[in-house]
């Protein structure tokens, strides 16, 4: 399960955006731990297409403002 | 540390102590009874059914200290954590089944006393638990 991911987010900005809103009350509203957030936050995580929605709704924001993924045949 | 998380330290820790402990007992009569009269599986019982009840108790008094992230995380269904698990589970139910496997490979060739089918049983099971729970451990510390 320990892979590297190329996934990344923009949660932490989103989270300080957010009137810094917590880890933990993030983790709260999307019904998961405050540890898995931590591991989505720092990229070791790849959360799945449902807590990357909700993450999204919690933001109010669409799912390509929170997660990226590079354009492999782009680049 | 997620509640899971501190609950699979605890089923290691149980584990390593009982099994120790069963060890350390039955390592102290090898050479002094043969086989056939050693007692063990009054000391067998008690290490599997111990480890049933302590990990229970583990988990209640985990979840008394935790009960507020499991209160906020109220359903304790985080995807994370059931990955983890799964992926541990997957892995020390392979590892038992490969060892059964060969203990069972075993048997068919050599005429076994019931002792030691039934401490290399205990032993593939401990070990398996072992490996699963440290497969765990990794997930949570780098995935």
């Amino acid at each position: 399960m320990a892979k590297s991911t190329k996934i990344t987010n923009d949660i932490r900005r989103l989270r300080f955006e957010a009137s810094e809103m917590t880890q933990a009350e993030l983790a709260r509203r999307i019904g998961v731990t405050r540890q898995t957030v931590i591991a989505i936050e720092q990229g070791r995580y790849s959360p799945s297409l449902e807590v990357a929605f909700k993450i999204a709704i919690a933001f109010r924001v669409s799912l390509e403002t929170v997660f990226q993924y590079p354009d492999v045949e782009a680049n | 540390m997620t509640y899971m998380e501190k609950l699979n330290i605890a089923g290691m820790a149980v584990g390593a102590v009982l099994y120790g402990w069963y060890l350390s007992v039955i390592a102290g009569r090898l050479g002094s009874v043969p086989i056939e009269q050693l007692g063990y599986k009054t000391e067998l019982a008690f290490t599997l059914l111990g480890f049933v009840v302590l990990i229970t108790v583990a988990a209640i008094v985990i979840a008394i200290f935790d009960h507020k992230e499991l209160k906020d995380n109220a359903d304790g269904e985080d995807e994370r954590d059931k990955k983890i698990y799964r992926n541990g589970d997957l892995i020390s139910g392979n590892v038992l089944g490969g060892f059964v496997t060969l203990l069972l490979i075993v048997v068919c060739f050599v005429d076994l006393h019931t002792f030691w089918v039934a401490n290399a049983l205990m032993a593939s099971i401990v070990l398996s638990g072992i490996i699963g729970q440290l497969v765990k451990m990794l997930d949570y510390r780098l995935g």
